[in-house]
């Protein structure tokens, strides 16, 4: 499982407040799959 | 709960169960798949949400943010100085992110099915109010997506966020939010389909 506050901790490059790298591909590939659903 | 709202909860359903709206939800034309195996694959993917991003599925927040980036655009001072965006700044967040690619998503599931077509008004639309109505179809849609939006901020959710996220967690208050939901959705339908 991932730990979403290692997962900030280990991201440098995006902002303080924002998620990390890989919170940001949850949330891609979560998206694409929600949005085929949906349609 | 009065009876006169569990009469209401109860009666509506079961009236636009029987009213001809056009629409079979089990015998659909074209590559769509079933609304059943959709429901329950949209149920899965939201537990897969909470395990691997621990986050909840929603959609409404991702305007208040996309209103926030136009109104820090037009007038930071006074976005600035909004109670809701002080404890929410606009940011490329994991909701925004997320709302994007649903969009994008939808756009490959309509463009692979071959449902992706230049149509302003849908055929139940057309049915009803005529093919010179898109005056009337954009003021209504304008109307209730602004009511929509300011109702999803008002209750802290929409569709996806009380509808999935907080009826799964078995959350009271989006039960109450789905079911006024629908027994607004049905009344609307029945008054623009079949009473007006």
């Amino acid at each position: 499982m991932i730990d979403p506050g290692k997962v900030v901790k280990e991201s440098s490059q995006s902002s303080a407040d924002g998620p990390g790298a890989k919170q940001m591909l949850t949330a891609i590939i979560f998206g694409l799959i929600f949005g085929f659903l949906l349609q | 709960m009065s009876r006169a709202l569990l009469f209401v909860m109860l009666f509506l359903p079961t009236l636009a169960s029987g009213a001809d709206f056009g629409v079979d939800a089990k015998d659909y034309d074209g590559p769509a798949w079933s609304p059943y195996l959709v429901g329950g694959l949209i149920g899965v993917l939201a537990w897969l949400t909470f395990y691997f991003a621990d986050k909840t599925i929603g959609a409404s927040s991702f305007y208040a943010t996309l209103a926030g980036f136009v109104g820090k655009w037009i007038a930071p001072k006074h976005t600035g100085s909004l109670d809701y965006y002080k404890n929410n700044p606009p940011a490329v967040n994991w909701g925004f992110v997320f709302v994007v690619c649903t969009i994008i998503g939808a756009f490959i599931a309509a463009w692979t099915g071959g449902e992706f077509r230049n149509e302003w008004l849908h055929p139940m639309w057309v049915d009803r109010f005529g093919e010179n109505s898109m005056l009337l179809r954009g003021t209504v849609g304008f109307v209730g997506g602004l009511m929509m939006a300011f109702g999803a901020r008002l209750a802290g959710g929409c569709t996806s966020g009380h509808g999935i996220s907080g009826t799964l967690q078995l959350n009271a208050g989006s039960w109450l939010t789905v079911i006024c939901m629908f027994i607004a959705g049905i009344a609307t339908a029945m008054l623009l389909y079949t009473l007006l």
